[in-house]
């Protein structure tokens, strides 16, 4: 087998110039410029045209083509014949090299196009929606297609943990490149060696994740700095759609919780009655409104036999995790009231405080709660009050008296036994229970509220006001004074009022 | 060998805003107190100028564990504005209270 023409036998040029070759020396026969031409390559003759006769006259010609010396051999040349070899070689050697810088601008231009197709898609790519894997998985393809580069590898990681790791191009160059990342510390470069593709760039970056990008230089390509500075530009972009990808996974799982604590919290509420109770010669009203979506604040009315059972309380703490234990009082306390039917509030307070020490125990949480009951027979309201303030009776023809706590709140000791005290209450008098989130709301020069601006406040309204109305006027005064600032508490109030029956 | 630290209580002062965003730390403080077997603490808190629900919990839940094992959480020499709202919530028959004139509040 002859040796190529040219060093690269595939290349279109070569096949060009063996056939060219020959057609100009088929032409030089049949002018009759020598015999026969040939090609010396290695010592062997690769015949080009006409008759060669090794016996014959014959003359060598070294011709300085593109890829490397070709020498002609020219049997029986007649005088000139090889003048015109000459000038003709040469003309085709200029022609072969024009096709080759053709050739080659060709291949750089549809490299380029290539690269700023990669450069668009890099720039116009499309984060939101789309998981943070398959935005990287397109970063590292862009990246690879930009840089010419054999692999890419894309990793992202929370701190020290590494979250996700994709390549894109060749399985031998994605290796190495892994292999660059999990050795270099930081940004680096790692020149290739011998079985492996090109070099290795390590890019890296810490915003809100922290990208880390490997390239890999294709093995005959070295990574030059202004190469290296086109992948430290692309990794850059890439952190800033990865961090995007990232933050828009975390809203979107944000949003999940948000909807799940708005569900949450519409049943913890639900947990409270929305309607009065329809009880003979007493006018009930209650209001809670939680300072977070959800609030660990309650009141609760249970109807029983000979009477009314009511119960405000406040759970410590704030938010959805108070509202869950708030719930489990209500409960506790509707559970209460019915199994004794309820005309001891002393009573129902032990059982609640059984009932609820071991779970709230668990919790590290108390409540503060008072108890009522209301015997429309006797007309007397039986408080029984565990840590629980403000409390205050407000007499029709007398001044407000605060009703204090005889026990510790539920939940911080067993309550085994427990007082009551008994109020009369006729026509007109009216009992107030709130939450400290009222007496301790900070007006605009951060003074709180107070216990007694909250009685001369309960005092303000008309004669005969309804206890929906003082709930509701209470609830305006304080937006007021608080200069309509978001509520730093739960704010509660139930107002039982005594009417003619 | 071990060390153990017997019948010494451990004073412990809190000062300023003692509320939901500081019971955190006060939490995992003294946690590693009592895990170290020191169940006989006094909390001093002259210079707590408020108090929340959320740190009074931890307070309550301090003072339980501190039982549990045959100790006790004192409060000692409350502010004023805590002194008002261990009265309001009855909380003050529940710990064992130690004014600052060193009388004991308790019930």
């Amino acid at each position: 087998m002859a040796t190529p023409l040219l060093p690269d036998s595939s290349s279109p040029a070569n096949t060009a110039v063996g056939e060219l070759l020959s057609t100009l020396a088929a032409a030089w026969v049949a002018d009759g410029a020598a015999a026969g031409y040939g090609l010396l390559e290695a010592g062997e003759v690769l015949p080009l045209a006409g008759v060669i006769d090794p016996d014959g006259p014959m003359t060598e010609r070294v011709l300085d083509m593109p890829g490397g010396e070709m020498t002609v051999l020219i049997s029986g040349a007649k005088p000139g014949g090889g003048h015109r070899l000459d000038a003709e070689a040469a003309l085709l050697s200029h022609a072969i090299r024009r096709e080759h810088a053709v050739a080659q601008m060709a291949a750089a231009l549809v490299d380029a196009d290539d690269q700023s197709v990669a450069l668009y898609d890099l720039a116009h790519a499309e984060t939101a929606g789309l998981d943070v894997a398959t935005v990287m998985l397109g970063l590292a393809a862009d990246a690879r297609r930009i840089l010419g580069a054999a692999a890419v590898v894309v990793a992202v990681a929370d701190g020290a943990i590494e979250l996700e790791r994709v390549v894109d191009g060749d399985e031998r160059a994605g290796e190495q490149g892994g292999r660059a990342l999990d050795a270099i510390e930081g940004d680096g470069l790692l020149r290739g060696r011998a079985g492996e593709a090109g070099d290795v760039v390590v890019i890296r970056f810490s915003r809100s994740t922290d990208l880390s990008m490997a390239v890999v230089s294709r093995a005959d390509r070295r990574a030059t700095t202004p190469w290296r500075q086109l992948a430290r530009a692309v990794a850059a972009h890439g952190s800033d759609r990865v961090d995007v990808a990232v933050l828009h996974a975390r809203a979107v799982e944000q949003a999940v919780i948000q909807r799940d604590v708005e569900v949450a919290a519409r049943l913890a509420a639900q947990s409270m009655p929305t309607a009065p109770p329809l009880v003979d010669g007493l006018d009930v009203a209650g209001r809670s409104d939680p300072a977070r979506l959800a609030g660990g604040d309650f009141f609760t009315y249970v109807e029983v036999a000979d009477g009314l059972v009511f119960a405000v309380g406040d759970v410590s703490g704030k938010g959805l995790g108070a509202a869950l234990v708030m719930t489990t009082m209500t409960s506790a306390v509707q559970a209460a009231a019915l199994r004794t039917q309820g005309h001891d509030p002393a009573e129902i307070l032990v059982a609640v405080s059984t009932e609820t020490a071991a779970h709230l125990s668990d919790t590290g949480m108390f409540v503060t709660m008072v108890i009522g009951h209301w015997s429309p027979a006797s007309r007397q309201l039986r408080l029984a009050n565990a840590g629980h303030s403000p409390v205050v009776f407000l007499p029709a023809a007398a001044e407000p008296v605060e009703i204090p706590a005889d026990h510790p709140p539920v939940g911080v000791l067993p309550i085994e036994t427990a007082v009551a005290r008994t109020l009369e209450f006729g026509d007109g008098d009216r009992l107030a229970m709130g939450s400290d989130g009222l007496v301790e709301e900070s007006g605009v020069d951060g003074t709180q509220l107070g216990s007694a601006a909250l009685a001369a406040q309960l005092r303000a309204g008309p004669a005969g006001e309804s206890a929906m109305e003082t709930v509701e006027r209470c609830f305006a005064y304080l937006e007021e004074y608080a200069c309509s600032a978001e509520p730093a508490d739960d704010r509660t109030l139930l107002m039982v009022r005594a009417v003619p029956r | 060998m071990e060390i153990t630290i017997a019948e010494l209580q451990a004073t412990i002062a809190v000062a300023g805003r003692f509320d939901a965003n500081e019971t955190e730390a006060f939490d995992s403080f003294v946690s590693d107190l009592v895990d170290a077997n020191q169940c006989s603490l006094a909390i001093e808190l002259s210079q707590v100028n408020f108090i929340d629900s959320t740190a009074l919990a931890s307070l309550v839940t301090l003072m339980k564990r501190c039982r549990e094992r045959g100790g006790d959480l004192v409060l000692v020499d409350p502010s004023e504005p805590l002194r008002v709202i261990l009265e309001l919530t009855a909380l003050d028959q529940a710990f064992t209270v130690i004014l600052g004139d060193g009388n004991s509040a308790a019930a």
